[in-house]
Protein backbone atom coordinates (compact mmCIF):
# COMPACT_ATOMS: atom_id res chain seq x y z
CA UNK A 1 0.00 0.00 0.00
CA UNK A 2 1.11 3.52 -0.70
CA UNK A 3 1.26 6.68 1.31
CA UNK A 4 1.02 10.03 -0.42
CA UNK A 5 1.77 13.45 0.98
CA UNK A 6 1.40 16.88 -0.57
CA UNK A 7 3.78 19.53 0.67
CA UNK A 8 1.65 22.19 -1.04
CA UNK A 9 -1.37 21.22 1.07
CA UNK A 10 -2.17 23.32 4.14
CA UNK A 11 -2.55 20.23 6.35
CA UNK A 12 0.67 19.63 8.31
CA UNK A 13 2.71 16.75 6.85
CA UNK A 14 2.71 14.71 10.04
CA UNK A 15 -1.10 14.87 10.09
CA UNK A 16 -1.27 13.82 6.43
CA UNK A 17 0.87 10.78 7.30
CA UNK A 18 -1.16 10.01 10.41
CA UNK A 19 -4.50 10.29 8.62
CA UNK A 20 -3.42 8.03 5.78
CA UNK A 21 -2.06 5.35 8.08
CA UNK A 22 -5.29 5.44 10.10
CA UNK A 23 -7.26 5.20 6.86
CA UNK A 24 -5.14 2.23 5.77
CA UNK A 25 -5.77 0.46 9.06
CA UNK A 26 -9.50 1.17 8.73
CA UNK A 27 -9.53 -0.20 5.18
CA UNK A 28 -7.68 -3.34 6.25
CA UNK A 29 -4.68 -2.52 4.05
CA UNK A 30 -2.60 -2.48 7.22
CA UNK A 31 -3.32 -5.23 9.70
CA UNK A 32 -2.23 -5.73 13.31
CA UNK A 33 1.34 -6.99 13.29
CA UNK A 34 2.27 -5.38 9.96
CA UNK A 35 5.60 -3.58 10.05
CA UNK A 36 5.84 -0.01 8.93
CA UNK A 37 9.01 1.28 7.27
CA UNK A 38 11.64 2.78 9.55
CA UNK A 39 11.53 6.52 10.11
CA UNK A 40 14.68 6.95 8.03
CA UNK A 41 13.42 4.83 5.19
CA UNK A 42 10.04 6.59 4.94
CA UNK A 43 11.65 10.02 5.26
CA UNK A 44 14.08 9.13 2.47
CA UNK A 45 11.43 7.82 0.11
CA UNK A 46 9.11 10.79 0.67
CA UNK A 47 11.90 13.35 0.81
CA UNK A 48 10.63 14.84 4.07
CA UNK A 49 12.30 15.64 7.37
CA UNK A 50 12.84 12.65 9.68
CA UNK A 51 11.36 14.62 12.59
CA UNK A 52 8.09 14.88 10.67
CA UNK A 53 7.88 11.12 10.21
CA UNK A 54 8.91 10.63 13.82
CA UNK A 55 6.16 12.94 14.98
CA UNK A 56 3.56 11.09 12.89
CA UNK A 57 4.68 7.74 14.33
CA UNK A 58 4.69 9.21 17.87
CA UNK A 59 1.16 10.57 17.47
CA UNK A 60 -0.03 7.21 16.13
CA UNK A 61 1.64 5.44 19.05
CA UNK A 62 0.01 7.80 21.55
CA UNK A 63 -3.36 7.24 19.91
CA UNK A 64 -2.89 3.50 20.21
CA UNK A 65 -2.60 2.63 16.51
CA UNK A 66 1.11 1.73 16.49
CA UNK A 67 3.58 -0.08 18.70
CA UNK A 68 7.16 1.18 18.51
CA UNK A 69 9.45 -1.75 19.13
CA UNK A 70 12.92 -0.20 19.33
CA UNK A 71 15.17 -1.79 16.71
CA UNK A 72 12.30 -3.71 15.15
CA UNK A 73 10.62 -0.44 14.26
CA UNK A 74 6.95 0.41 14.16
CA UNK A 75 4.19 -2.16 14.00
CA UNK A 76 0.45 -1.83 13.65
CA UNK A 77 -1.12 -2.48 17.05
CA UNK A 78 -4.07 -4.76 17.63
CA UNK A 79 -7.13 -2.60 18.28
CA UNK A 80 -7.71 -2.41 22.00
CA UNK A 81 -11.22 -2.51 23.33
CA UNK A 82 -10.09 -1.70 26.85
CA UNK A 83 -11.76 1.52 27.95
CA UNK A 84 -14.50 1.15 25.30
CA UNK A 85 -16.77 4.17 24.96
CA UNK A 86 -15.14 6.13 27.78
CA UNK A 87 -11.57 5.46 26.60
CA UNK A 88 -9.31 8.00 24.86
CA UNK A 89 -10.52 6.85 21.44
CA UNK A 90 -14.15 7.39 22.48
CA UNK A 91 -13.40 10.90 23.73
CA UNK A 92 -11.61 11.73 20.48
CA UNK A 93 -14.63 10.52 18.54
CA UNK A 94 -17.00 12.73 20.52
CA UNK A 95 -14.71 15.78 20.30
CA UNK A 96 -14.30 15.35 16.55
CA UNK A 97 -18.03 14.88 16.00
CA UNK A 98 -18.87 17.92 18.12
CA UNK A 99 -16.73 20.14 15.90
CA UNK A 100 -18.29 18.75 12.73
CA UNK A 101 -21.87 19.01 13.95
CA UNK A 102 -21.36 22.56 15.24
CA UNK A 103 -19.82 23.65 11.93
CA UNK A 104 -22.68 22.01 10.05
CA UNK A 105 -25.38 23.70 12.18
CA UNK A 106 -23.57 27.07 12.12
CA UNK A 107 -23.62 26.91 8.34
CA UNK A 108 -27.39 26.33 8.45
CA UNK A 109 -27.33 22.60 7.82
CA UNK A 110 -30.20 20.26 8.70
CA UNK A 111 -29.84 17.37 11.13
CA UNK A 112 -31.12 14.88 8.53
CA UNK A 113 -28.48 16.01 6.02
CA UNK A 114 -25.76 15.35 8.55
CA UNK A 115 -27.16 11.92 9.40
CA UNK A 116 -27.28 11.08 5.68
CA UNK A 117 -23.69 12.15 5.21
CA UNK A 118 -22.60 10.07 8.22
CA UNK A 119 -24.36 7.02 6.84
CA UNK A 120 -22.70 7.49 3.46
CA UNK A 121 -19.20 7.68 4.96
CA UNK A 122 -19.86 4.72 7.27
CA UNK A 123 -20.98 2.69 4.29
CA UNK A 124 -17.80 3.59 2.38
CA UNK A 125 -15.37 2.77 5.17
CA UNK A 126 -17.00 -0.33 6.61
CA UNK A 127 -17.63 -1.91 3.26
CA UNK A 128 -14.34 -0.90 1.64
CA UNK A 129 -12.74 -3.70 -0.35
CA UNK A 130 -9.68 -4.98 1.54
CA UNK A 131 -7.70 -5.46 -1.64
CA UNK A 132 -7.87 -1.87 -2.85
CA UNK A 133 -4.58 -0.25 -3.71
CA UNK A 134 -4.63 3.42 -2.90
CA UNK B 1 50.17 -5.96 -32.33
CA UNK B 2 51.83 -3.37 -30.15
CA UNK B 3 50.76 -2.62 -26.59
CA UNK B 4 49.67 0.86 -27.64
CA UNK B 5 47.40 -0.56 -30.35
CA UNK B 6 45.77 -2.93 -27.84
CA UNK B 7 45.27 -0.07 -25.42
CA UNK B 8 43.81 2.14 -28.17
CA UNK B 9 41.47 -0.62 -29.28
CA UNK B 10 40.34 -1.28 -25.71
CA UNK B 11 39.69 2.42 -25.13
CA UNK B 12 37.85 2.70 -28.45
CA UNK B 13 35.58 -0.25 -27.59
CA UNK B 14 34.96 1.19 -24.12
CA UNK B 15 34.08 4.61 -25.55
CA UNK B 16 31.84 2.98 -28.17
CA UNK B 17 29.85 0.93 -25.65
CA UNK B 18 29.52 3.71 -23.10
CA UNK B 19 28.87 6.28 -25.81
CA UNK B 20 26.17 4.24 -27.55
CA UNK B 21 24.43 3.76 -24.21
CA UNK B 22 24.74 7.48 -23.50
CA UNK B 23 23.20 8.28 -26.89
CA UNK B 24 20.13 6.26 -25.92
CA UNK B 25 19.79 7.93 -22.52
CA UNK B 26 16.88 10.27 -23.34
CA UNK B 27 14.76 7.25 -24.34
CA UNK B 28 15.67 5.29 -21.23
CA UNK B 29 14.64 7.86 -18.63
CA UNK B 30 11.19 7.94 -17.05
CA UNK B 31 9.07 9.63 -19.70
CA UNK B 32 8.08 12.52 -17.45
CA UNK B 33 11.74 13.51 -17.07
CA UNK B 34 12.88 14.90 -20.41
CA UNK B 35 16.53 16.01 -20.32
CA UNK B 36 16.21 16.25 -16.53
CA UNK B 37 13.19 18.56 -16.78
CA UNK B 38 9.85 17.43 -15.36
CA UNK B 39 7.05 17.44 -17.93
CA UNK B 40 3.39 16.44 -17.52
CA UNK B 41 2.58 12.80 -18.28
CA UNK B 42 -0.05 13.89 -20.79
CA UNK B 43 2.56 15.88 -22.78
CA UNK B 44 5.21 13.18 -22.94
CA UNK B 45 4.38 12.42 -26.59
CA UNK B 46 4.78 16.06 -27.68
CA UNK B 47 6.55 15.92 -31.07
CA UNK B 48 8.86 18.74 -30.08
CA UNK B 49 10.21 16.71 -27.15
CA UNK B 50 10.53 13.68 -29.41
CA UNK B 51 12.49 15.77 -31.91
CA UNK B 52 14.92 16.94 -29.23
CA UNK B 53 15.54 13.37 -28.07
CA UNK B 54 16.13 12.19 -31.64
CA UNK B 55 18.58 15.00 -32.41
CA UNK B 56 20.49 14.31 -29.19
CA UNK B 57 20.81 10.60 -30.02
CA UNK B 58 22.05 11.23 -33.57
CA UNK B 59 24.51 13.91 -32.49
CA UNK B 60 25.99 11.82 -29.67
CA UNK B 61 26.39 8.84 -31.99
CA UNK B 62 28.26 11.03 -34.51
CA UNK B 63 30.54 12.33 -31.75
CA UNK B 64 31.29 8.80 -30.55
CA UNK B 65 32.05 7.49 -34.04
CA UNK B 66 34.43 10.38 -34.72
CA UNK B 67 36.20 9.91 -31.39
CA UNK B 68 36.59 6.16 -31.89
CA UNK B 69 38.06 6.73 -35.35
CA UNK B 70 40.40 9.34 -33.88
CA UNK B 71 41.63 6.75 -31.36
CA UNK B 72 43.51 5.09 -34.21
CA UNK B 73 45.79 8.08 -34.83
CA UNK B 74 48.53 7.26 -32.29
CA UNK B 75 48.91 3.73 -33.64
CA UNK B 76 48.76 4.75 -37.30
CA UNK B 77 51.36 7.50 -36.85
CA UNK B 78 53.41 5.66 -34.21
CA UNK B 79 53.24 8.30 -31.51
CA UNK B 80 55.29 7.72 -28.38
CA UNK B 81 53.60 6.33 -25.27
CA UNK B 82 53.32 9.60 -23.33
CA UNK B 83 51.75 11.50 -26.23
CA UNK B 84 49.41 8.59 -26.95
CA UNK B 85 48.32 8.47 -23.30
CA UNK B 86 47.69 12.21 -23.13
CA UNK B 87 45.79 12.04 -26.41
CA UNK B 88 43.73 9.12 -25.13
CA UNK B 89 42.83 11.02 -21.96
CA UNK B 90 41.73 14.04 -24.01
CA UNK B 91 39.52 11.86 -26.24
CA UNK B 92 37.93 10.07 -23.28
CA UNK B 93 37.24 13.42 -21.63
CA UNK B 94 35.63 14.71 -24.82
CA UNK B 95 33.50 11.58 -25.12
CA UNK B 96 31.95 12.45 -21.75
CA UNK B 97 32.03 16.26 -21.90
CA UNK B 98 30.49 16.78 -25.33
CA UNK B 99 27.34 14.71 -24.69
CA UNK B 100 27.03 16.49 -21.34
CA UNK B 101 27.02 19.91 -23.00
CA UNK B 102 24.56 18.65 -25.58
CA UNK B 103 22.30 17.51 -22.74
CA UNK B 104 22.53 20.98 -21.19
CA UNK B 105 21.54 22.61 -24.44
CA UNK B 106 18.52 20.36 -24.93
CA UNK B 107 17.59 20.77 -21.29
CA UNK B 108 17.41 24.50 -21.96
CA UNK B 109 15.10 23.90 -24.91
CA UNK B 110 12.75 21.73 -22.84
CA UNK B 111 12.69 24.41 -20.14
CA UNK B 112 11.68 26.97 -22.79
CA UNK B 113 8.87 24.73 -24.03
CA UNK B 114 7.76 24.11 -20.46
CA UNK B 115 7.65 27.85 -19.73
CA UNK B 116 5.84 28.76 -22.94
CA UNK B 117 3.24 26.00 -22.41
CA UNK B 118 2.79 26.91 -18.76
CA UNK B 119 3.37 23.35 -17.54
CA UNK B 120 3.26 23.71 -13.80
CA UNK B 121 3.07 21.50 -10.76
CA UNK B 122 -0.41 20.98 -9.32
CA UNK B 123 1.11 20.41 -5.89
CA UNK B 124 4.13 18.86 -4.25
CA UNK B 125 2.98 15.25 -4.07
CA UNK B 126 5.31 12.50 -3.05
CA UNK B 127 4.50 8.84 -2.74
CA UNK B 128 6.16 5.98 -0.87
CA UNK B 129 5.37 2.30 -0.60
CA UNK B 130 4.49 1.00 2.86
CA UNK B 131 4.06 -2.66 1.99
CA UNK B 132 7.70 -3.37 1.24
CA UNK B 133 7.77 -7.08 1.84
CA UNK B 134 5.99 -7.81 -1.44
CA UNK B 135 8.59 -5.99 -3.53
CA UNK B 136 11.92 -7.47 -4.70
CA UNK B 137 14.83 -6.15 -2.69
CA UNK B 138 18.44 -5.39 -3.63
CA UNK B 139 20.86 -8.25 -2.91
CA UNK B 140 21.79 -8.46 0.75
CA UNK B 141 24.75 -6.38 1.92
CA UNK B 142 26.08 -9.49 3.67
CA UNK B 143 27.38 -10.70 0.33
CA UNK B 144 30.02 -7.98 0.51
CA UNK B 145 31.64 -9.99 3.31
CA UNK B 146 32.91 -12.41 0.65
CA UNK B 147 35.62 -9.84 -0.07
CA UNK B 148 37.07 -10.79 3.31
CA UNK B 149 37.29 -14.40 2.15
CA UNK B 150 38.80 -13.30 -1.17
CA UNK B 151 41.39 -11.20 0.69
CA UNK B 152 42.24 -14.19 2.89
CA UNK B 153 42.73 -16.36 -0.21
CA UNK B 154 44.89 -13.67 -1.83
CA UNK B 155 46.97 -13.46 1.35
CA UNK B 156 47.44 -17.25 1.46
CA UNK B 157 48.42 -17.40 -2.21
CA UNK B 158 50.79 -14.47 -1.69
CA UNK B 159 52.41 -16.15 1.30
CA UNK B 160 52.79 -19.53 -0.45
CA UNK B 161 54.33 -17.97 -3.55
CA UNK B 162 56.63 -15.62 -1.64
CA UNK B 163 59.70 -17.89 -2.06
CA UNK B 164 59.25 -17.79 -5.83
CA UNK B 165 59.17 -14.01 -6.01
CA UNK B 166 62.32 -12.05 -6.83
CA UNK B 167 64.20 -10.39 -3.94
CA UNK B 168 62.76 -7.08 -5.03
CA UNK B 169 59.25 -7.44 -6.40
CA UNK B 170 58.24 -4.90 -9.05
CA UNK B 171 54.93 -3.26 -8.19
CA UNK B 172 54.98 -0.01 -10.23
CA UNK B 173 55.41 0.11 -13.97
CA UNK B 174 55.85 2.86 -16.48
CA UNK B 175 53.99 3.11 -19.76
CA UNK B 176 56.31 0.76 -21.63
CA UNK B 177 55.81 -1.95 -19.02
CA UNK B 178 59.23 -1.50 -17.44
CA UNK B 179 59.30 -1.63 -13.65
CA UNK B 180 60.02 1.59 -11.76
CA UNK B 181 58.89 0.73 -8.23
CA UNK B 182 59.69 -2.26 -6.08
CA UNK B 183 58.92 -3.75 -2.71
CA UNK B 184 61.17 -6.05 -0.69
CA UNK B 185 60.20 -9.70 -0.74
CA UNK B 186 58.46 -9.96 2.60
CA UNK B 187 55.10 -9.60 4.42
CA UNK B 188 54.18 -6.43 2.51
CA UNK B 189 54.67 -8.11 -0.87
CA UNK B 190 52.65 -11.12 0.27
CA UNK B 191 49.80 -9.03 1.66
CA UNK B 192 49.61 -6.33 -1.01
CA UNK B 193 47.13 -8.20 -3.23
CA UNK B 194 44.92 -8.86 -0.19
CA UNK B 195 45.10 -5.15 0.58
CA UNK B 196 43.92 -4.31 -2.92
CA UNK B 197 41.00 -6.74 -2.57
CA UNK B 198 39.99 -5.07 0.70
CA UNK B 199 40.31 -1.57 -0.76
CA UNK B 200 38.17 -2.50 -3.74
CA UNK B 201 35.78 -4.24 -1.36
CA UNK B 202 35.27 -0.98 0.54
CA UNK B 203 34.31 0.89 -2.64
CA UNK B 204 32.05 -1.89 -3.89
CA UNK B 205 30.36 -2.16 -0.50
CA UNK B 206 29.76 1.60 -0.51
CA UNK B 207 28.21 1.40 -3.98
CA UNK B 208 26.05 -1.51 -2.81
CA UNK B 209 25.03 0.42 0.31
CA UNK B 210 24.08 3.34 -1.91
CA UNK B 211 21.65 1.15 -3.84
CA UNK B 212 20.17 -0.26 -0.63
CA UNK B 213 19.75 3.15 1.00
CA UNK B 214 18.58 5.08 -2.05
CA UNK B 215 15.35 7.00 -2.26
CA UNK B 216 12.87 4.68 -3.98
CA UNK B 217 10.80 6.61 -6.53
CA UNK B 218 7.09 5.90 -6.97
CA UNK B 219 5.21 7.54 -9.85
CA UNK B 220 1.85 8.99 -8.66
CA UNK B 221 0.04 7.88 -11.83
CA UNK B 222 1.07 4.21 -11.61
CA UNK B 223 1.88 3.34 -8.03
CA UNK B 224 2.23 -0.44 -7.95
CA UNK B 225 3.82 -0.76 -11.39
CA UNK B 226 6.48 1.91 -10.89
CA UNK B 227 7.33 0.68 -7.37
CA UNK B 228 7.76 -2.88 -8.61
CA UNK B 229 9.72 -1.82 -11.73
CA UNK B 230 12.15 0.22 -9.66
CA UNK B 231 12.62 -2.67 -7.20
CA UNK B 232 13.48 -5.02 -10.08
CA UNK B 233 15.93 -2.45 -11.52
CA UNK B 234 17.66 -1.88 -8.18
CA UNK B 235 17.96 -5.60 -7.48
CA UNK B 236 19.37 -6.29 -10.96
CA UNK B 237 21.99 -3.55 -10.56
CA UNK B 238 22.98 -4.84 -7.13
CA UNK B 239 23.47 -8.35 -8.54
CA UNK B 240 25.66 -7.01 -11.36
CA UNK B 241 27.69 -5.12 -8.76
CA UNK B 242 28.24 -8.32 -6.77
CA UNK B 243 29.24 -10.24 -9.90
CA UNK B 244 31.66 -7.47 -10.90
CA UNK B 245 33.22 -7.58 -7.44
CA UNK B 246 33.66 -11.33 -7.64
CA UNK B 247 35.29 -11.08 -11.07
CA UNK B 248 37.69 -8.38 -9.94
CA UNK B 249 38.49 -10.34 -6.76
CA UNK B 250 39.55 -13.30 -8.91
CA UNK B 251 41.83 -11.02 -10.96
CA UNK B 252 43.44 -9.60 -7.83
CA UNK B 253 43.89 -13.05 -6.32
CA UNK B 254 46.08 -13.80 -9.36
CA UNK B 255 48.47 -10.91 -8.63
CA UNK B 256 50.85 -13.06 -6.55
CA UNK B 257 51.19 -15.35 -9.56
CA UNK B 258 52.19 -12.35 -11.63
CA UNK B 259 54.61 -11.21 -8.92
CA UNK B 260 56.19 -14.67 -8.89
CA UNK B 261 56.63 -14.48 -12.64
CA UNK B 262 54.10 -17.23 -13.37
CA UNK B 263 51.85 -14.87 -15.34
CA UNK B 264 53.31 -12.17 -17.60
CA UNK B 265 52.31 -8.62 -16.62
CA UNK B 266 50.81 -8.01 -20.05
CA UNK B 267 48.55 -11.05 -19.68
CA UNK B 268 47.36 -9.95 -16.25
CA UNK B 269 46.59 -6.47 -17.54
CA UNK B 270 44.68 -7.96 -20.46
CA UNK B 271 42.75 -10.11 -17.98
CA UNK B 272 41.69 -7.20 -15.81
CA UNK B 273 40.73 -5.10 -18.84
CA UNK B 274 38.61 -8.02 -19.99
CA UNK B 275 37.01 -8.26 -16.55
CA UNK B 276 36.14 -4.56 -16.60
CA UNK B 277 34.67 -4.87 -20.09
CA UNK B 278 32.67 -7.94 -19.05
CA UNK B 279 31.41 -6.11 -15.99
CA UNK B 280 30.24 -3.11 -18.01
CA UNK B 281 28.10 -5.08 -20.44
CA UNK B 282 25.41 -6.42 -18.02
CA UNK B 283 25.11 -3.01 -16.40
CA UNK B 284 24.60 -1.33 -19.77
CA UNK B 285 22.16 -4.09 -20.72
CA UNK B 286 20.07 -3.54 -17.58
CA UNK B 287 19.95 0.17 -18.32
CA UNK B 288 18.93 -0.36 -21.95
CA UNK B 289 16.39 -3.14 -21.40
CA UNK B 290 14.85 -2.08 -18.09
CA UNK B 291 15.32 1.67 -18.40
CA UNK B 292 16.35 3.99 -15.60
CA UNK B 293 14.32 3.12 -12.48
CA UNK B 294 12.80 0.27 -14.50
CA UNK B 295 10.77 2.79 -16.50
CA UNK B 296 10.82 0.70 -19.67
CA UNK B 297 9.66 -2.29 -17.67
CA UNK B 298 6.72 -0.29 -16.38
CA UNK B 299 5.88 0.84 -19.89
CA UNK B 300 5.30 4.45 -18.96
CA UNK B 301 3.19 5.90 -21.69
CA UNK B 302 0.78 8.78 -21.67
CA UNK B 303 -2.68 7.32 -21.12
CA UNK B 304 -6.10 8.98 -21.01
CA UNK B 305 -6.15 8.78 -17.24
CA UNK B 306 -2.58 10.01 -16.89
CA UNK B 307 -2.03 12.78 -14.40
CA UNK B 308 -3.01 16.16 -15.77
CA UNK B 309 -0.32 18.61 -14.81
CA UNK B 310 2.75 17.74 -12.82
CA UNK B 311 2.31 16.13 -9.37
CA UNK B 312 5.59 17.49 -8.05
CA UNK B 313 8.31 19.62 -9.60
CA UNK B 314 11.80 19.22 -8.18
CA UNK B 315 13.59 20.82 -11.16
CA UNK B 316 15.06 23.56 -8.97
CA UNK B 317 17.04 21.00 -6.97
CA UNK B 318 18.73 19.53 -10.04
CA UNK B 319 21.60 21.80 -11.05
CA UNK B 320 22.84 21.39 -14.61
CA UNK B 321 20.46 18.45 -14.72
CA UNK B 322 22.87 16.10 -12.93
CA UNK B 323 23.77 17.58 -9.53
CA UNK B 324 21.08 17.08 -6.91
CA UNK B 325 21.17 19.37 -3.89
CA UNK B 326 18.11 19.49 -1.62
CA UNK B 327 18.81 20.29 2.02
CA UNK B 328 15.25 19.39 3.05
CA UNK B 329 15.55 15.86 1.63
CA UNK B 330 17.08 13.36 4.09
CA UNK B 331 18.03 10.99 1.28
CA UNK B 332 21.78 10.82 0.60
CA UNK B 333 21.40 8.70 -2.53
CA UNK B 334 18.80 9.36 -5.24
CA UNK B 335 18.26 7.95 -8.73
CA UNK B 336 19.83 10.02 -11.50
CA UNK B 337 17.62 12.24 -13.58
CA UNK B 338 19.68 11.87 -16.73
CA UNK B 339 21.84 8.79 -16.82
CA UNK B 340 21.98 5.27 -15.45
CA UNK B 341 21.97 4.54 -11.77
CA UNK B 342 22.27 6.79 -8.79
CA UNK B 343 23.80 10.04 -7.64
CA UNK B 344 24.16 11.79 -4.29
CA UNK B 345 22.41 14.66 -2.55
CA UNK B 346 25.16 17.26 -2.32
CA UNK B 347 23.19 19.30 0.20
CA UNK B 348 23.58 16.64 2.92
CA UNK B 349 26.62 16.95 5.20
CA UNK B 350 26.74 13.15 5.33
CA UNK B 351 27.44 13.08 1.58
CA UNK B 352 30.54 15.25 1.97
CA UNK B 353 31.69 13.29 5.01
CA UNK B 354 31.55 10.06 3.00
CA UNK B 355 33.32 11.62 0.00
CA UNK B 356 36.04 13.00 2.30
CA UNK B 357 36.49 9.61 3.98
CA UNK B 358 36.90 7.82 0.64
CA UNK B 359 39.32 10.44 -0.67
CA UNK B 360 41.38 10.14 2.53
CA UNK B 361 41.41 6.36 2.15
CA UNK B 362 42.75 6.59 -1.40
CA UNK B 363 45.30 9.21 -0.35
CA UNK B 364 46.49 7.03 2.54
CA UNK B 365 46.92 4.04 0.26
CA UNK B 366 48.83 6.12 -2.27
CA UNK B 367 51.11 7.56 0.38
CA UNK B 368 51.85 4.10 1.79
CA UNK B 369 52.60 2.61 -1.61
CA UNK B 370 54.75 5.54 -2.73
CA UNK B 371 56.76 5.32 0.48
CA UNK B 372 58.04 1.87 -0.50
Amino acid sequence: MFIEIDQADSTPLYLQLRNQIVAAIAAGELEPGDSLPSVRSLGRDLGINLHTVNKAYAVLRDEGYLLIRGRAGAQVAAPSRAGGERGAAGKRLEDGLLLLVQAHKAAGGERSDFEGAVRGVLDDVYQADRGDIR
Amino acid sequence: MSVSMVQSMFLAVLIAVVGATAAMTPWLMPATECFAVTVPAANVVDPRLHGLKRRYTVQVLIIIVVICAAMALPAVFSWDMTAALAYGIVLVTLSVALPFFLMLRYRGRVQEIKRSEGWRATGARKVAALGERELPRPASLRWELTHLAAAAVAAIIGWRLLPQMPARVPIHFDLTGAANGWVERGPLAALMPAGIVLLLGVFLAMAHLAIVRSKRPVVPGSLATSAWAYAVFARAQSLVLLATGALLDVCFMLIPLQMAGMIPLGSWIALILLAVAVALVPSAWIFVSLGQNGSRLAGHMASPDAEAGIPVDDDRFWHAGVFYANAADPAVVVPKRFGAGWTVNFARPATWAIIAALVLLIAAVMVISLAQ
